[in-house]
């Protein structure tokens, strides 16, 4: 693929790139499955006051320009690839919640929950027993979808600047990098790091879809 | 095959569950500025003013149509729905404002079995370990402490199996792992009745229990919950809309109508002799499965009203076709009778000036419309003359028809007080038998 | 007399992921002008699938043989065109849910002006009159001909999705578990409905259901239906005094009615459709099997004049 104004040769950092991609998204999405799962569950269920306030912050938060909002924490944090994750984390968290909370708000209507409430079960043994898994099959197509979102966004970071130091190597951050030397007509810095962000994209959601299809029927325990 | 031959009055013993006038009032959703624009509160009536009392052994029905309440008595009973006012009784001791722990420990004597056997058990979840879960909930109260160990476990499942045995899930080793969507219709409602007596009540509540079932599975269903019965020394309150299946079970039956109870006493008693015209109109139009005994019948008008604006004195009045000039008219029951009137192409004579109908409001005992000045007259007049063709217990009820300013008022008497009556063996609600 | 509708061996076999259901095997059902002929069997039997072969809305992908004869025209081999002007006109659908058939976003006055500038070139005016008359004959007050589905109580959103069946007059409607999801006065509602349609437009009913009770009630003929086979046919008379069917016998005594004395069922459960049994599909659960049974498809035979049943032993029963 040639080499970048350094000399650095651009398909081993093409690869790295790769890592340094996942790893972010690793940790920011993750970490936002983690935080936003529980949350949206209990405040799906409790309902009440909890709720509403919880609705109101995550709402908040979902209506921030995301790439801004992934700005601000990054540039609180510091640069660095946990410090990226993280704050792609605070991004993400309100759409897991609210997946989750929606979920739960139909699932908490059907008439299993009302027979284990009838047999006694207490919120927590509701939750965890009843609600949480049939739950959780909604979250495999939503998890690829902001996973490849995520990508995106933390190339937006590295492209503006925010977030990763250089040396580390990341395609947004080559191809920030490699903008300066497109009018001398050295277009490959530029292109293949850009091209390996829409083909992690795209090939992310594509796996979201067909995860879904394979996952779905099997969580669900269906038949046929 | 469970036959009825000589069904001797059960053993009965002392009154398990007893209801004393219970409303189940629930509000009905509108925007927050519209609420504070009602006059009174805005809600469905879904239970209003119900009592009634289950002896232990026996196997009280409740009989409606949907919206008759039934469903949300059967909840009140068992508490998952809270009852606005009134009272529950289980075996003596006041249920009404039960909460937290001590609730819990009812939930072990008192269990409820919903009307879909495909949506009551968690898809997520082994039959075995659907089963087996209250006793994980309650594990205390069995005197095992310590309800991680092995023992535990062990116990558990032994006590799942042999339930599963004693429904008839079997081969019971092999149907432990499967999963809901594994299971026939018939086997889920067995392993919902399975999960309900696992832990040994003495108060059992079936919603529907057959009616989602194919025919000829149900009686299969029915005969395990009769046998049950017997063998546990159960006490049932069997609701559901099948009147034929509430004869052949049920020894007592109440049957319900928008909220209310209006006939209540033995089965075989209100099926040979009903009092009540519901009673009677519900028996009527149950089909016969023997094309030989066709017949005419007489329905009720309409449909049942709605729940959050019942009709006043006796509820079935607008469709009653035994009603009396006492039984509740209002101002609605004339708007009603008016729109069918200025519908009718047949019967409309020279009614615009009486149209069109949402020129008219009805207030309680009062029906009126504002006219022209010119008009009022004339149409008190036209009013007069269209009440000849109205139902007689209608037209006696009305205390006047005047005009009033620019309004034409037409007032209804009240209606005498409705009241629960002993009529032969059994209670009914009807101003036929006051 | 022609039959208004004639089925020939027909069969339907939905794809699946774990292979073909086999839901109708070698269907055949002939029903006359102006008779109500029921359609009865329980879950699984195949009877809804008779419905939408015959109406042509099967899913994509769905393998069918045989043929369905409406007034002597094949409508298997029928294009899309064709099949919509026949929908509406000639054969019209009423199912157990009305809100299907229902848009809530549209009033029931534009439901019937949609459904007959559909099908026929008339004037607004024109198509809003015949949709009043269609409505005032069903007990809809014409008040309320502006309003929404959801304002109509269930068994008035029935009453409307009937008058919207009828409204082009066609010659057969198909009923699909019209009144499952109504209560029983309501239900004697509908069903009267149903029985003046019959008489003053001469129309016929194919009334499928899984109620023995309305089909007593108002049906001519009765066809019962067992794992996607058709198992017994004849006037109802004849059907239930004296079912000739093993199938039939069963479900005959477990309706539990008002006079019932003995509760009956029926052993086992149907069958899976994708791996049904060999010869005859009821012999796992018949008290009657024998090896022929096993062996052999019971071929349909007229055992008495009008009365059809498909078992090797049907004159046992006569």
């Amino acid at each position: 693929m040639g080499t970048d104004d350094l000399g650095r040769d651009l398909f081993s950092r093409m690869l790295y790139g790769a890592r340094t991609s996942l790893e972010i998204m690793a940790i920011g999405v993750f970490l936002a499955l983690i935080i936003g799962f529980p949350v949206g569950l209990v405040s799906g269920y409790l309902g009440g006051t909890l709720d509403r306030v919880l609705v109101l912050v995550m709402d908040s938060i979902y209506a921030f320009p995301g790439l801004l909002l992934a700005a601000m924490v990054a540039l609180f944090l510091g640069k660095g690839v946990f410090n990226v994750g993280i704050a792609i984390t605070v991004i993400y968290v309100p759409t897991y919640f609210r997946v989750t909370r929606n979920q739960t708000l139909s699932v908490r209507e059907e008439p299993y929950v009302d027979a284990a409430r009838s047999l006694g079960a207490g919120n927590w043994a509701v939750i965890w027993s009843y609600i949480a898994y049939n739950v959780l099959i909604s979250i495999p197509v939503v998890f690829s979808l902001s996973a490849a979102d995520a990508i995106l966004t933390a190339a937006g970071l590295s492209f503006l600047g925010l977030g990763l130091e250089r040396p580390t190597p990341d395609w947004g951050l080559d191809l920030s990098d490699a903008q300066k030397f497109l009018t001398s007509g050295v277009w490959w810095s530029s292109f293949f790091p850009g091209v390996m962000i829409i083909i992690l994209t795209v090939g992310l959601s594509f796996l979201g879809e067909g995860l879904n299809d394979i996952v779905n029927p099997l969580l669900r325990k269906e038949r046929a | 095959m469970t036959g009825l031959e000589e069904r001797s009055p059960p053993e009965l013993g002392d009154e398990i569950l007893r209801l004393d006038n219970v409303n189940v009032h629930f509000p009905v959703k509108m925007p927050f500025v519209q609420r504070l624009l009602q006059r009174e509160e805005v809600v469905v009536h879904a239970v209003d003013g119900v009592s009634f009392s289950v002896r232990a052994g026996e196997i009280l029905g409740l009989v409606g149509e949907s919206g008759c309440g039934k469903t949300t008595v059967g909840r009140a009973s068992v508490r998952l729905v809270n009852p606005t006012s009134g009272r529950i009784f289980f075996a003596g001791q006041d249920i009404s404002k039960l909460g937290g722990r001590n609730l819990r420990v009812l939930r072990r004597k008192m269990q409820i079995i919903f009307q879909d056997p495909h949506a009551s058990l968690n898809p997520a979840m082994t039959i075995g370990r659907a089963i087996g879960h209250p006793l994980w909930i309650h594990g205390a109260a069995f005197g095992l402490q310590n309800r991680g160990s092995e023992a535990f476990g062990k116990w558990v499942q032994q006590r799942v199996l042999s339930t599963m045995r004693e429904v008839g899930l079997t081969p019971e080793g092999q149907l432990f792992d499967k999963f809901p969507g594994d299971l026939s219709g018939g086997q889920k409602q067995r392993a919902v009745i399975a999960r309900a007596l696992i832990l040994g009540p003495s108060l059992l509540v079936v919603d529907e229990g057959v009616s989602m079932l194919d025919m000829s599975i149900r009686a299969k269903v029915l005969e395990l919950m009769i046998d049950l019965k017997r063998h546990h020394g159960l006490t049932y309150l069997f609701i559901t809309h099948d009147l034929a299946a509430a004869k052949f079970v049920c020894d007592r039956i109440a049957i319900m109508y928008l909220g209310r109870i209006v006939e209540i006493g033995p089965a075989r008693d209100i099926y040979s002799d009903p009092k009540h015209p519901y009673t009677k109109a519900l028996l009527q139009v149950i089909p016969i499965p023997d094309p030989d005994k066709r017949k005419e019948k007489v329905l009720p008008r309409g449909e049942v009203p709605d729940a959050v604006h019942p009709p006043s004195g006796c509820r079935f009045h607008p469709r009653c076709p035994a009603v009396l000039a006492a039984c509740g008219w209002e101002g609605r029951d004339f708007v009603d009778f008016l729109d069918d009137h200025l519908s009718d192409p047949k019967q409309a004579g020279d009614e615009s000036i009486l149209g069109p109908i949402e020129g008219w409001r009805a207030d309680g005992l009062v029906a009126m419309m504002k006219a022209e000045p010119e008009n009022v007259e004339k149409a008190v007049e036209r009013v007069k003359a269209i009440l000849v063709g109205a139902p007689t217990a209608m037209t006696q009820a009305i205390a006047s028809v005047s005009a009033q300013n620019r309004t034409v008022m037409l007032r209804f008497n009240p209606p005498n007080e409705l009241r629960q009556t002993q009529v032969q063996d059994r209670v009914v609600e009807c101003l036929l038998y006051q | 007399m022609e039959p208004l509708l004639q089925v020939q061996d027909l069969s339907v076999h939905y794809k699946t992921r774990r292979g073909f259901v086999r839901a109708l095997e070698e269907f055949k059902l002939d029903a006359l002008q102006g008779e109500t002929l029921g359609v009865v069997g329980e879950t699984g039997c195949g009877k809804s699938t008779l419905g939408k072969a015959i109406l042509g809305i099967l899913p994509a992908g769905t393998q069918v043989e045989g043929k369905v004869l409406f007034r002597g025209r094949d409508l298997t081999h029928l294009g899309n065109q064709m099949y919509r002007r026949l929908r509406g006109e000639e054969i019209a659908l009423i199912f157990q849910d009305p809100m299907t058939r229902l848009n809530p976003l549209m009033t029931i006055m534009d439901h019937f002006v949609e459904e007959i500038q559909d099908h026929e070139s008339v004037s607004s005016a024109e198509a809003r009159s015949r949709a009043r008359e269609a409505l005032v004959s069903m007990g809809i007050h014409e008040s309320r001909i502006k309003n929404y589905p959801h304002e109509f109580s269930g068994g008035m959103r029935q009453r409307i999705m009937i008058a919207l069946a009828i409204v082009l007059k066609p010659s057969l409607l198909i009923a699909d578990e019209p009144t499952t999801s109504l209560d029983v006065i309501v239900e004697s509602q509908i069903l009267g409905i149903l029985q003046d349609l019959k008489r003053a437009y001469h129309m016929s009913v194919l009334l499928i259901t899984h109620n023995l009770g309305i089909v007593a009630e108002v049906c001519d003929r009765v066809a019962v239906l067992y794992a996607g086979k058709l198992v017994e046919l004849g006037p109802v008379r004849n059907v239930f005094h004296k079912p000739l069917h093993p199938y039939t016998q069963g479900l005959l005594a477990s309706i539990i009615h008002l006079e019932t004395r003995e509760l009956h069922s029926i052993e086992g459960s149907p069958p899976d459709l994708i791996a049904p049994p060999s010869g005859c599909r009821f012999h796992p659960r018949c008290p009657y099997a024998q090896s022929i049974c096993v062996e052999k498809v019971p071929p349909l035979v007229e055992f008495e004049p009008g009365h059809f049943a498909a078992c090797h032993f049907g004159d046992k029963f006569l």
